[in-house]
């Protein structure tokens, strides 16, 4: 099956990567479904740029497609049910909303290590633990604001984002996409803080750059923010030739998903520039 | 008799899974593990590794392997103790400040997911897949119980088979996991796996229903919490239920809701011991032991057997 996608003036052809990428959600969706947290909990949000990478490992590998889709949607329902619990706060609110979400989480792992469990993915269990296991070790540096460099800052951000789909292309023998999955996620991260700093001044990340790079100031001169923003663009371009030098297969859904991204990174620094 | 006393015998090898428990905790990131450790210092029962031993003990015994899933099953109830303090906004356990009120909310959420997965990688190094799939849907269904409690808070009409459910799912299919990894992953033979499973899923009925009875008897110094906590918090428990079918107090119970001060509380609870419910309330809990002590007459004699039997009475008759 071929599907083009329209973006701009540019034509894609897709093949039926897309037909899987739906597939994989909904069933996903499925698995995640609770009567009683749909009524009172947004649907969790189904990060499809995780799924297009988990799916893109599997091209060439050798892990029959069912068994593949299980550790993708294993993958999945992990890293759903660590972004659920990166959303209780301190900030009060809905008590038992909270207590829906910290409840959500807890499903939605417990559901990642049954699905894995019945079908005897015992090596995937403890690799995918270690994964998180790691990513709880670096929110917990990052929340605490103990990172002391901002190399160890991006890398602690790079972990979270991509643990457990480099995990997966270890699992798939396909370890170079872990490093693919590795700079993309970073990227995208890297673009949505710097996008939240210009617009609003405030992003977790340039706050706890802004400590590292200028420990003594209150606020950010010009200048200052301009040296923070010149030090992400910086790793978003490392992010961005990783993706370009990588020798592998991507396919054209993929590789429309990075050209759009890199558009953000340029339209975002033609604004930074306009901005001065 | 002290807990403790009692499985004396065991006192080498539990010594050596609270070790173990302690390196387990540990993370490379120093704020990680001491949160961890925080809560493993707290102490508790360690009813869970208890139960696992003693069940292993039915089949071929080898702490080696034993303490994998020891310290697995404990590192899921920690896990599962952090979430809860968020859930229950509690800024005590066993009489210390929780993870959650000593740092905060996100940062207990990510002690518990860091938790969570040392129990797997624990729970890995057996390399049992069948045990694996007994922790994971005793997990989920752990998960969909709490669910189900929150659904039933402050719901005054619900049936005593909801209670039930409830509990078998908050405590006793933990426990009753307890029972069989520890016989399975020893080897024992499936009959005896199965009656370890079904006597920890009665003794877990039975401690639930002393806990909920606890939350009313007991003392601030003993609960660590004050008396009444889990009827405030809209936790419909057995006494409740079965003071609801007094008229005289019905009333009373039914205006409790999340708005009720602690001298309205103080009446409430006076009120329900009044009652029968307590009484009641113990002679179901005790029906759940004897279920529990009939299972283990069909079990080799051995002296865990004898163990698990005085764990059993010691559980439903404790008063802390």
């Amino acid at each position: 099956m071929v599907v083009r996608i329209f973006s701009g003036t540019r034509v894609v052809h897709v093949d039926d990567i897309t037909v899987k990428l739906a597939s994989l959600k909904e069933q996903i969706e499925q698995l995640l479904h609770h009567p009683y947290l749909r009524e009172h909990l947004p649907a969790p949000a189904i990060d499809e740029d995780r799924l297009l990478l988990s799916l893109s490992m599997l091209d060439g590998a050798s892990t029959a497609p069912s068994e593949a889709e299980r550790c993708i949607i294993a993958m999945m329902l992990m890293q759903i049910a660590l972004d659920t619990h990166d959303e209780v706060t301190d900030d009060g609110g809905d008590l038992r909303a909270r207590q829906l979400v910290v409840l959500a989480g807890d499903l939605y792992s417990g559901l990642y290590y049954e699905l894995l469990a019945r079908s005897g993915e015992t090596a995937l269990i403890r690799s995918f633990a270690e994964a998180v296991r790691d990513i709880n070790e670096q929110k917990v540096r990052l929340y605490e604001k103990k990172v002391e460099r901002i190399e160890s800052l991006f890398a602690a951000v790079g972990t979270i984002e991509s643990a457990l789909l480099v995990k997966l292309a270890d699992r798939m023998a396909a370890p170079q996409w872990g490093q693919f999955a590795y700079s993309y996620l970073l990227m995208r991260r890297l673009l949505l803080e710097q996008e939240a700093f210009i617009r609003t001044g405030a992003s977790v990340l340039f706050e706890q750059m802004a400590q590292i790079a200028f420990p003594r100031a209150k606020t950010l001169t010009k200048e200052q923010k301009r040296h923070l923003l010149r030090f992400c663009r910086r790793y978003i371009d490392g992010c961005r030739e990783a993706l370009f030098a990588a020798k592998l297969p991507v396919n054209g859904l993929l590789q429309l998903r990075v050209a759009e991204l890199s558009g953000g990174f340029q339209a975002i620094a033609k604004k930074t520039v306009e901005e001065g | 008799m002290k807990l403790k006393a009692m499985y004396s015998f065991l006192s080498d090898d539990l010594a050596a899974v609270e070790e173990e428990l302690e390196r387990a905790v540990q993370s490379e990131y120093g704020p990680l593990g001491e949160a961890a450790l925080h809560l493993l210092q707290a102490g508790g029962k360690r009813i869970r590794p208890v139960f696992v031993l003693l069940a292993a003990r039915f089949g071929q015994y080898d702490l080696e392997r034993m303490k994998h899933v020891a310290v697995a099953l404990e590192l899921i109830h920690m896990a599962s103790l952090v979430h809860d303090d968020v859930i229950d906004d509690a800024d005590l356990r066993r009489g210390r400040p929780t993870i959650k009120a000593k740092w905060s909310n996100r940062f207990a959420m990510y002690t518990g997911d860091y938790l969570f997965a040392r129990s797997l990688e624990r729970m890995a190094e057996l390399g049992n897949p069948r045990a694996h799939q007994v922790l994971a849907k005793t997990i989920v269904e752990v998960c969909r119980g709490e669910i189900e409690q929150i659904k039933d808070k402050y719901r005054f009409d619900q049936p005593l088979r909801t209670y039930l459910r409830r509990i078998r799912r908050k405590t006793a299919l933990l426990i009753a996991a307890s029972c069989q990894l520890g016989a399975l992953a020893a080897g024992a033979p499936e009959p005896i796996v199965k009656r370890l499973y079904w006597f920890g899923h009665y003794v877990g009925m039975s401690f639930q229903i002393t806990d909920d009875i606890l939350d009313f008897t007991g003392t601030e110094e003993q609960l660590g919490k004050p008396a009444g906590s889990d009827l405030l918090q809209g936790n419909v428990t057995l006494p409740v239920l079965y003071a609801l079918s007094d008229e005289r107090v019905k009333a009373a119970i039914a205006a409790v809701g999340p708005e009720t001060d602690v001298a309205e509380m103080a009446a409430v609870i006076s009120a329900i011991k009044r009652t029968d419910a307590i009484e009641r309330s113990y002679a179901l809990s005790d029906r759940y032991l004897d279920k529990a002590l009939h299972l283990l007459d069909g079990l080799p004699m051995n002296e865990a057997r004898g163990l698990l039997r005085d764990l059993a009475l010691y559980i439903g008759k404790r008063d802390y």
